[in-house]
């Protein structure tokens, strides 16, 4: 990710959840994210979220603080625990689209919570 | 034992006290950058870096305290802004029990909060350090009370804490030169130690059994598995009616430390790296021991380790086959395994290429493998091999916290043939260029804000 594709998704972000909370962490931007919605019919219904930011990386990650059940109360699978600035967060795999001179913020955050939408 | 502690990783420690005791015409100051951490239990203050002032930012003193201009303490604010850091400022009076004087004392009350209004959630204070005592005062975050009550650690041969314990020159002349007698300062620093062992089965029962025996004060044993009759094998201590009933390996563990060692306090939490519990727990240990079994663990017991100054004693066995052969029993091609123990400031598993993101990448998410590398997955007799590698790491918590090797220190890396039967010493070294190093090194607790602070702040 180019460093103003960085500056730009932070200030979209900012925009969209006017509570978040920023660090920075050894060249990672990070970004706390409160009341984001897991698809509807998961449990719980909302979690924190974090956004890490990373310029080596191609793209965005969005982890969660809890690990939801899917709509059909299935445990989803390859969502495990990892440890982010000494925070436990839950991360996964989710081959979401991603074209930093296209997509914005809150497209991404929104397309990669749908991983939760898939009862698997 | 006070509850707030200054903790010092190898190399800034050391040149740390090479300026400070250096004879000049004034009392030469360091300034630490600092981060910290809380603990359920502790407060711990971490020093990432150091800053030694040039001859050019001392201004003249009537007497021996050290003056400084005003230019270099804007920079260094600014430095401690820029890096989300508190300032410490250190100097040396010498002697076994140190105390601040009047002057130093007035000048951190002046001097402190003016920090604190720059960077409001970090740490900052005026350390005074002697031979085998320290003292100061402290501005914690969130606070306006000077906390005068602290010890500091720093990473070294051994962990050295700071006061020392009071003791007869005999005893401390035993402490020094034979740290395997039992003597009171061993026994001491043994028993005030909390050493968190990271997965009890195959390594970690060798460990946390052998650390019990030792007579190490607290042992917290991290394991969320069941004792069945496939895993009791790989360690010792799990009975095969232990099996039958499924119970949990820290109740059995807890159970037999209990009988061998009840003043050793065994504390089984049923857990997984990096579960928040485990986590939290984790940072609270004086020393980590990991038995694991797979590399996304090790990192994260590595970055534990760094970011609060904890030292890591890794230990790992794998038998590997040709796992391309169409045989259905390929033999066993090496009986492998390796002792790492990170020393905070030192080489670290990212320095040597032990961890890699390639490596990461690799593992599959399922994580956790077998010792023996077949299709099959079986079980394996591999209860003495992981005994001798728990044994060495036993060996080398002892080693931290006591110092027997003497001038050497500890071996970072050790590589184990289980056909030889040799652990053989790798020659490895601290990368300057390891990111996960300059990232992580006494990071402490991330700080959040809703100030956008970097070059960022310009564009957003």
């Amino acid at each position: 990710m180019s460093p103003d594709t960085i500056s730009r998704f932070v200030s979209e972000i900012q925009r969209e959840h006017p509570g978040m909370l920023y660090t920075e962490d050894g060249g990672r931007i990070l970004l706390k994210l409160g009341g984001v919605e897991f698809p509807r019919g998961c449990v719980p219904a909302v979690t924190e979220a974090l956004v890490v930011l990373d310029a080596t990386q191609p793209k965005p990650r969005l982890l969660v603080k809890h690990k939801p059940k899917t709509p059909g109360s299935v445990d989803p699978r390859n969502v495990n625990p990892e440890a982010i600035a000494g925070d436990s967060w839950f991360g996964f795999s989710y081959n979401i689209a991603w074209d930093e001179s296209r997509h914005t913020a809150r497209q991404f955050v929104e397309g990669a919570m749908r991983r939760f939408a898939k009862d698997e | 034992m006070n509850n707030l502690q200054i903790r010092i990783p190898k190399g800034v420690g050391q040149r740390l006290f090479k300026e400070v005791i250096r004879h000049g015409p004034r009392e030469p100051v360091v300034f630490g950058l600092v981060t910290h951490a809380s603990t359920a239990t502790k407060e711990i203050v971490l020093v990432r870096d150091i800053r030694i002032p040039p001859e050019d930012a001392y201004l003249p003193s009537l007497g021996h305290g050290a003056r400084w201009s005003g230019r270099y303490m804007i920079d260094l604010l600014n430095e401690a802004t820029a890096t989300r850091c508190g300032l410490l400022i250190f100097h040396f009076h010498g002697g076994s029990a140190v105390r601040m004087s009047s002057d130093d004392s007035e000048s951190a009350r002046q001097l402190l909060p003016k920090f604190q209004v720059i960077v409001p959630n970090r740490p900052h204070g005026s350390v005074v350090l002697g031979t085998h005592s320290v003292a100061g005062a402290i501005l914690l975050p969130r606070t306006d009370r000077l906390e005068t009550a602290f010890s500091m650690r720093q990473f070294d041969k051994r962990i050295l804490d700071w006061p020392m314990p009071i003791a007869s020159k005999k005893e401390r002349q035993l402490f020094e030169r034979q740290p395997l007698v039992r003597g009171r300062l061993t026994a001491a620093a043994i028993s005030a130690s909390r050493v968190a062992v990271v997965g009890q089965s195959g390594g970690g029962t060798h460990v946390s059994l052998q650390l019990a025996q030792h007579g190490f004060g607290e042992i917290w044993g991290v394991d969320d598995d069941y004792v069945d009759q496939g895993n009791r094998f790989s360690g010792i201590g799990f009975g095969e009616k232990d099996a039958a009933a499924g119970k949990r390996k820290v109740t059995v563990l807890r159970r037999a430390i209990s009988r061998i060692a009840p003043r050793v306090r065994y504390v089984g939490l049923k857990a997984r790296v990096p579960e928040q519990v485990a986590i939290d727990a984790l940072k609270q240990a004086d020393v980590i021991v990991g038995c694991v079994n797979n590399l996304h663990a090790r990192a994260d017991l590595q970055e534990i380790a760094s970011r609060y100054c904890i030292p890591y004693v890794d230990i790992g066995l794998i038998l590997p086959t040709d796992q391309a052969s169409p045989e259905e029993f390929p033999p066993v091609r090496a009986i492998s395994g390796n002792i790492f123990t990170y020393v905070p400031g030192d080489v670290c598993m990212w320095c040597t290429g032990f961890l890699s993101e390639e490596k990461l990448a690799g593992e599959t998410l399922g994580r956790g493998r077998p010792y023996l590398q077949t299709k099959h997955g079986a079980d394996a007799h591999v209860l003495s091999f992981n005994g001798v590698l728990a044994s060495q790491a036993v060996n080398d918590v002892v080693n931290l916290v006591v110092g027997y090797v003497g001038e050497t220190g500890p071996i970072a890396y050790r590589k184990y043939d289980g056909f030889k039967g040799s652990l053989i010493p790798c020659d490895v070294k601290r990368s300057e260029k390891c990111m996960m190093c300059s990232r992580n090194s006494a990071a402490g607790d991330a700080i959040w804000g809703t100030r956008i602070i970097s070059q960022l702040s310009t564009v957003a």
